[in-house]
């Protein structure tokens, strides 16, 4: 009676009964998407917080102040997070990919319909792992490279330097482009070919950073595809992060998608809205605020006034008694040093709450839209202004007026705010993204980018661990590989200055 | 003549049932009847043999038709036979380290849990409570753990039923510690192999206390003790704290104001400890039915916890008949074990708490709308990260958690001596373990800050249901060849066990019955399950009563393996030579006994790793995420992590040892020294990010060497009629060392195990990893300063190094007892020396202002004075490192016996009284609480249950 030694789980399965039908596959699939958008963790957030805390547009009230001082070494916990994070969702993506290889679907007994539905899904999580490294090439700079090799072979990930992975997202890209379904006629929540021309143009933007070569030519071209593929700015700058923002599908090119009752998460944009400080409930439309994130004096600058009267993006939270907050920030600790910004509120176009259908009050249905039209209008006239050809200067000033009309008169056809061609340049470029997309997850990146983030160029509130702000070593243009990986990964080197 | 008389015992004055009567040189023979009485005829001037296990036999010459015989207890013969695997041997045949452990050589005194009856009483083997909540068991290590992440739990054996490793410890407290009669410790791989796969971390065989024919005996025992809480982390007072708060807000620039300080002085541990009472009572009847031996017990115990509301309930019955059949050639030896318990278990979060909380709050709050109990209301809209830090003692009042569980162990063996060859018997051995437990939990509405969930109902009946079962058939053939000297014994078994649990999953409510969101679960149940299938064989070969050798190999199947890695063999050899027997030696008046042992042997390890590890599965995502898709919402899936060519841990230990007694063995001892290799060891690393679907995964590498001795002392000082002294010490010194790691580069850092814990090539398991802390020249820490140890301008992980282990090296017990006349005095005590523990309280003041919740600081704040958080470095600072090495007085105790008081006619009945206290006192210069409690390292410091002070009183009636 050896068979007794054949035992299986009772509820888990194994590879060829998960993947027996076209409905395992899609499973398979939104596996990539949950770990993607921080549903069942913490690697967005992690992402949104590197990306906002070191900048301008973000400080944090508990804990550790090394994000914000630029000043970490190679323990910094809250990079590791996200380092690990990302390549477990590259792991997911090559099992995906191996399990779904034209040979095994045949094997399966697929019929030609599915496989070619199946090609979709395998098309759209190539995406997703190339948003992935996009995000550790931006972070990190030097990862580690698993494949599809690495888990089928066992073997131990090399590392791939900075300009090698460029290329390689560069021609993962282009490979699955027209893989995808049609801009816009995919699932919501789903990438299409628009997230794939979204993502090669603002890959390009950064080029020179990633690359040390200019690809403003390649970053007009494919935010031109997406601005022709039938997109417009919604009308009003203050629906793009409501509780109801699902409605947005002229704007947003390619979202994360959360609902109350059916992602119990704290990663979500649930964090974005209950952290900005002092917030009360019947603002922010979940509950009291966490008094986590403030926002540095540069901000509230950047606009004619620290309320939405002419600019309605100004969105600073100065508190209903206004003598208790200060727009300085003393102290890094002090939850009321410095404006908040109420961008993010649970609520309906009408301003009404939405219903909480969970145990904990607290969660979010704010889409987080990964792509929307303003940012590929601000990536065409940075590149024509930074000299990519394909493009042109009435245009690119067009598109920045169409944005600026929405924000003086919710419609982007109004005038009023209405910029001359004299007055865009790439620094007020750099200003209207801050305007316009403020803790969105962009800052860091934008001030690499323009060689504001490390240098003297550019001080702001703290940057430096100084108050009037400071230079820092350059090294802080990436995080350090995290220790961890160092210890267990023998093929890897740590980051310059680490 | 008819002769006719009655047989009984010397020392009880009972009769004896079943007694062998024969007359010499005949086969005419009879038994002795249930009241001892016999009949045989024989002629006068014949002799007849009376003989009876465990007594020494006599022979008398016919006279006249009434002989009446006494006979005494065979001292020798009981000490003589030692239990090892599938079976016993006689001491002298002994070639592997074994140690047994009989009742009189127990720990005295106040004991709930049997495997305390042992601890610090034999070398190797280090016996830790796990915490201080009742029913909690113990943690085994011996000699120094085999494994680094499998188990390092050894095999029991309870009356011949193995108990699922998983549960071992858990299997001993259910016992009842007044039915145990002896532990058998296998430690060495010559007499563990016979286990194989299951025999790495040695073997513990237990029997309890069984049947002996005869009137019947009834013993009743009752204790009651009450237990206090030893150990507090010393942690500022409210006056302090809000002398404190205003540095913090200085540094912090945060107001005063903003910390919403209280007014009080509480001391949060104060009040979430309490004086706990238990009582113990259990009665034993024994004796036999015409010839059936029986023995059943019932106990009831009924423990309260230090930490408030715990409380831990358990009743045991045992039954254990063993009569015999055709004419003594069938025995049946029947066991069964009943034991019902009932917990409320005390939320240990909240000690963890208690250290932390606010001091200058109260703990009720008049205007609380939580129950009355002060919390951090300002935090109510942030669960996620408030989640535990509310009162502790709302914890332990408002929170009822109690699990019910009903268990059942039993077998039946029946060993057959074969009628027409009588040196062969066949035994089977069949049993199982079966347990049912159900849980219920209640939060009110008003728990702080389950408010938003409108409390918490949750029920599961049952939780879940344990079957084991097993099987063995086990063929001996005893045979002493005196014509060559010989005495040779071979044994060949098969043995089936198979573990099987189902796990059911409910759904939990609130105080209104409405299912709450998202905890429907994916699954009703789950049945993990496991089964292994063995085939083993062993010969003892003894020559001339002087020279044994002892061979055992062991194949075993796994279910937790591919094909083909399924199948281990485990070999043993072993030999022993008794030098005292030769002749330079046998007349010897000084030693008494000296016998020499070598053995060598392979065991196997696949407890500890999981099930199905080997197969790459996938399970459904949690049932409350269901990310949203067009318009459906779809939950996902989870790979896990798969290590397909998993296989059988390995470990060979060889062993020599010297057992030897001098003066009649008035002092008496053994001294082993071992060397053990494990190979393929079964290791949760830290694998490169990206191989996998997890950060880590237990996977087979590396080789792990232990080497030591023990040794074992006892001694009789002074022995006359009314003074007695006896004296037990043992010693073991164990160094763990990792030999390999990977397959191929092994010079870097190693595989981590917690953040400070490191296991490198050329260190000893779990080795600390830590910077060099620099010191001003007040010789007081600098707040995150550390030696830049490659000069490099940078502090980083290139600048840690390693230093002590975290296990203790040296390991002592010392056991005393003295006795007058009818007074019994003892005393116990143990000691680890170089044992290190990286002790870090809360010392920086980021803690009065961390905004999640005001932690308290430690006193120790008053020594560094830190100010800032998030100093990485710190953490990992070889200042918080302490040499934890200690002396405790485990038990003192006092017993008086007052003899046949209860019915002075008949010498069968006692009454014993005595009182006794638990873990006396440590002496030790470690200040971060109790040095042997279990440290999960950056994650508790000061959050654990420590094992209490009990002071105990008990009476024995034996009639």
């Amino acid at each position: 009676c050896t068979d007794d030694l054949d035992r299986f789980p009772t509820n888990a399965l194994t590879n060829d009964a998960q993947f027996s039908t076209i409905e395992g596959y899609k499973q398979g699939l939104v596996g990539t998407y949950l770990q993607l958008s921080g549903s069942n963790n913490f690697f967005y957030r992690g992402y949104w917080e590197l990306q906002e805390l070191t900048t301008d547009e973000a400080v944090n009230t508990w804990g550790s102040h090394k994000t914000t001082h630029l000043d970490w070494s190679s323990d910094h916990a809250e990079s590791s997070e996200a380092y690990t994070s990302g390549l477990y969702l590259i792991t997911l993506c090559n099992n995906f990919i191996i399990e779904a290889s034209p040979n095994t679907l045949s094997a399966r007994g697929f019929s030609e319909t599915d496989k070619s539905e199946i090609a979709i899904y395998v098309a759209e999580v190539r995406f997703i792992k190339a948003y992935a490294y996009w995000m550790l090439l931006d972070l990190y700079g030097n990862p580690s490279f698993p494949t599809e090799e690495t888990l089928l072979n066992s073997e131990i990930p090399k590392q791939i330097k900075q300009a090698d992975l460029f290329d390689f997202i560069e021609s993962e890209l282009k490979a699955i482009d027209g893989e995808l379904k049609t801009p816009r006629s995919n699932e919501y929540g789903r990438a299409d070919n628009a997230a794939v021309w979204s993502l090669l143009a603002r890959l390009y933007l950064n080029a020179e950073v990633y690359r040390g070569v200019p690809h403003y030519n390649d970053a007009i071209t494919y935010s031109k595809k997406v601005i022709d593929a039938g997109y417009s700015l919604e009308s009003n700058h203050a629906w793009l992060m409501l509780g109801d923002n699902y409605q947005n599908t002229n704007e947003f090119i390619f979202t994360f998608n959360y609902d109350n009752g059916n992602i119990e998460s704290w990663g979500t944009t649930n964090v974005y809205a209950l952290g900005a400080s002092g917030v009360p409930a019947s603002i922010n439309g979940m509950s009291a605020s966490w008094n986590l994130y403030r926002v540095t004096p540069s901000i509230p600058a950047l606009f004619p006034s620290n309320n939405p009267n002419t600019d309605q993006r100004a969105v600073f939270w100065t508190e209903n008694d206004e003598a208790s907050r200060t727009l300085d920030i003393e102290s890094l600790s002090n939850s009321k040093h410095g404006y908040s910004i109420y961008k993010y509120r649970n609520v309906d176009r009408a301003g009404a709450s939405l219903a909480q259908n969970n145990i904990y009050n607290n969660l979010s249905d704010i889409d987080f839209p990964v792509f929307r039209l303003a940012e590929m209008y601000l990536i065409y006239a940075e590149a024509v202004l930074r000299g990519g050809t394909g493009g042109d200067m009435p245009s690119a000033l067009a598109y920045i007026n169409k944005i600026r009309g929405r924000a003086y008169a919710n419609n982007p056809n109004s005038t009023l705010g209405n910029i001359n061609s004299s007055e865009l340049t790439l620094n007020f470029i750099l200003d209207e993204k801050a305007r316009e997309m403020m803790w969105e997850g962009y800052r860091r990146t934008d001030l690499i980018r323009y060689n504001k983030f490390t240098t003297a160029n550019y001080l702001w509130a703290w940057k430096g661990g100084v108050k009037q702000g400071a230079a820092v070593n350059s090294k802080y243009k990436l995080f350090p590989i995290p220790i961890s990986d160092i210890l267990s990964n023998p093929n890897l080197t740590q980051n310059p200055g680490y | 003549i008819v002769v006719k008389g009655t047989v009984t015992d010397t020392n009880s004055k009972l009769p004896l049932a079943g007694v062998n009567i024969v007359v010499k040189g005949t086969n005419n023979g009879a038994t002795t009847d249930f009241d001892g009485n016999y009949q045989i005829t024989a002629a006068k001037g014949a002799i007849v043999v009376y003989s009876y296990v465990g007594f020494v036999s006599i022979e008398k010459t016919v006279n006249n038709a009434l002989i009446n015989v006494a006979m005494a207890e065979d001292a020798q013969a009981l000490d003589e036979v030692v239990l090892i695997g599938y079976g016993s041997t006689r001491k002298k045949d002994l070639t592997g380290a074994v140690t047994q452990i009989d009742s009189k050589e127990f720990q005295k005194g106040f004991v709930t849990n049997a495997e305390q009856l042992i601890a610090n009483k034999v070398p190797g083997v280090q016996i830790t409570p796990i915490s201080g909540k009742p029913g909690a068991g113990s943690s085994f290590l011996l000699r120094g753990g085999a494994s680094l992440s499998a188990s390092n739990t050894p095999l029991f054996v309870i009356d011949g039923v193995p108990i699922g490793l998983s549960d071992g410890p858990g299997a001993l407290s259910s016992l009842n510690p007044d039915d145990i009669a002896s532990f058998s410790v296998l430690k060495d791989a010559s007499a563990a192999a016979i286990y194989g796969s299951r025999g790495s971390n040695g073997v513990i065989i237990i029997t309890t206390k069984n049947g002996k024919s005869g009137a019947l005996k009834v013993s009743f025992t009752t204790k009651a003790s009450v237990s206090t809480n030893l150990y507090k982390q010393r942690v500022l007072t409210g006056d302090q704290y809000r002398q404190v708060a205003q540095k913090a807000s200085l540094v912090s620039g945060v107001p005063v104001a903003d910390f919403n300080l209280g007014t009080a002085n509480t001391d949060w541990q104060d009040e979430i400890y309490q004086n706990a009472l238990t009582t113990d009572n259990s009665i034993s009847f024994s004796g036999g039915l015409k010839s059936l031996p029986y023995r059943v017990s019932f106990g009831h115990l009924d423990q309260d916890g230090t930490l408030k509301t715990g409380n831990f309930k358990r009743n045991t019955i045992t039954l254990n008949v063993n009569p015999t059949f055709l004419d003594n050639h069938l025995k049946v030896n029947l066991n069964i074990k009943g034991i019902s318990q009932q917990e409320r278990k005390a939320d240990e979060s909240a000690i963890y708490t208690a250290v932390n909380f606010d001091p200058t709050q109260s703990v009720r709050d008049p205007n609380s709308i939580y129950g009355g109990y002060w919390q951090y209301e300002e935090f109510a809209s942030n669960p996620a990260v408030l989640h535990g830090h509310n009162n502790p003692v709302s914890k332990l009042e408002q929170v009822s958690d109690r699990t019910t569980s009903v268990r059942s162990i039993g077998n039946i063996q029946l060993d057959y001596n074969l009628h027409f060859f009588p040196d062969l018997s066949v035994k089977l051995n069949t049993g199982y373990d079966i347990a049912k437990s159900k849980w219920d939990y209640f939060v009110p509405a008003n728990h702080f800050p389950a408010n938003i969930s409108n409390g918490v109902v949750s029920s599961g009946n049952p939780a879940s249901e344990t079957k084991n079962i097993f099987s063995e058939i086990t063929l001996s053939y005893l045979k002493d060849i005196t014509s060559i000297k010989s005495r040779i014994n071979v044994l060949a078994g098969y043995a089936y066990n198979d573990f099987k649990t189902t796990n059911y999953f409910y759904p939990t409510y609130d105080v209104d019955g409405a299912i709450q969101t998202g905890s429907t679960p994916n699954f009703d149940f789950d049945i993990p399950q496991n089964t292994l299938i063995s085939y083993f064989g062993r010969l003892i070969y003894t020559f001339n009563d002087k020279y044994v050798l002892t061979g055992t190999i062991r194949t075993d199947g796994s279910s937790k393996f591919s094909k083909n890695n399924r199948w281990g063999v485990f070999p043993s050899v072993s030999a022993a030579w008794k030098i005292s027997d030769e002749a330079f030696l046998s007349d010897s008046e000084t030693i008494s006994d000296l016998k020499f042992r070598i053995g060598y042997g392979v065991t196997g390890q696949q407890d500890g790793i999981g099930n199905y590890g080997y197969i790459p599965i996938y399970n459904l995502g949690s049932s409350s995420i269901k990310y949203p898709v067009g318009n459906q919402f779809i939950q996902g899936i989870d790979p896990s992590a798969t290590d397909r060519n998993r296989k059988w841990e390995q470990s060979t230990t060889s062993n020599l040892g010297l057992d030897w007694g001098l003066l009649k063995d008035r002092i008496s001892g053994s001294f082993d020294v071992y060397y053990r290799e494990t190979k393929d060891l079964l290791n949760q690393i830290t694998i490169p990010s990206g191989t996998d679907f997890a950060n880590s995964i237990v996977k087979n590498i590396g080789s792990l060497e232990n080497k030591g001795f023990e040794i074992k002392l006892n001694a009789t000082p002074v022995q006359n009629k009314d003074f007695g002294w006896d004296f037990g010490f043992n010693y073991s010194y164990n160094e763990n060392k990792i030999t390999k790691l990977s397959e191929g580069d092994d010079s870097g850092t190693g595989l981590f195990s917690s953040n400070i814990l490191v296991n490198s090539v050329g260190y000893g398991r779990n080795t600390f990893f830590i910077y060099h802390q620099v010191y001003d020249t007040n010789r007081n820490p600098i707040e995150d300063q550390m030696v830049d140890i490659n000069n490099d301008g940078a502090i980083n992980e290139k600048d840690r190094y390693r230093t002590k282990s975290s296990s203790p090296q040296h390991i002592m017990g010392f056991n005393t007892a003295f006795n007058y006349k009818k007074l019994a005095f003892s005393m116990a005590f143990h000691s680890n020396l170089g044992q290190y523990v990286f002790f870090n309280p809360n010392d920086n003041l980021s803690g009065v202002y961390n905004g999640i919740f005001r932690s308290n600081l430690h006193q120790s704040y008053f020594d560094t004075n830190f100010t800032q958080s998030g100093n990485n470095n710190q953490r990992f600072s070889d200042y918080y490192l302490q040499n934890a090495s200690f002396l405790k007085m485990d038990n003192i105790n006092l017993s008086y016996d007052f003899g046949n008081v209860l019915n002075p006619k008949k010498d069968n009945n006692n009454l014993v009284v005595s009182a006794s206290v638990q873990n006396v006192f440590t002496i030790t210069d470690f200040t971060g609480g109790d040095p042997e409690a279990s440290w999960n390292y950056g994650s508790n410091s000061g959050g654990t249950y420590n094992a209490p002070r009990t002071y105990s009183v008990s009476a024995k009636f034996n009639f």
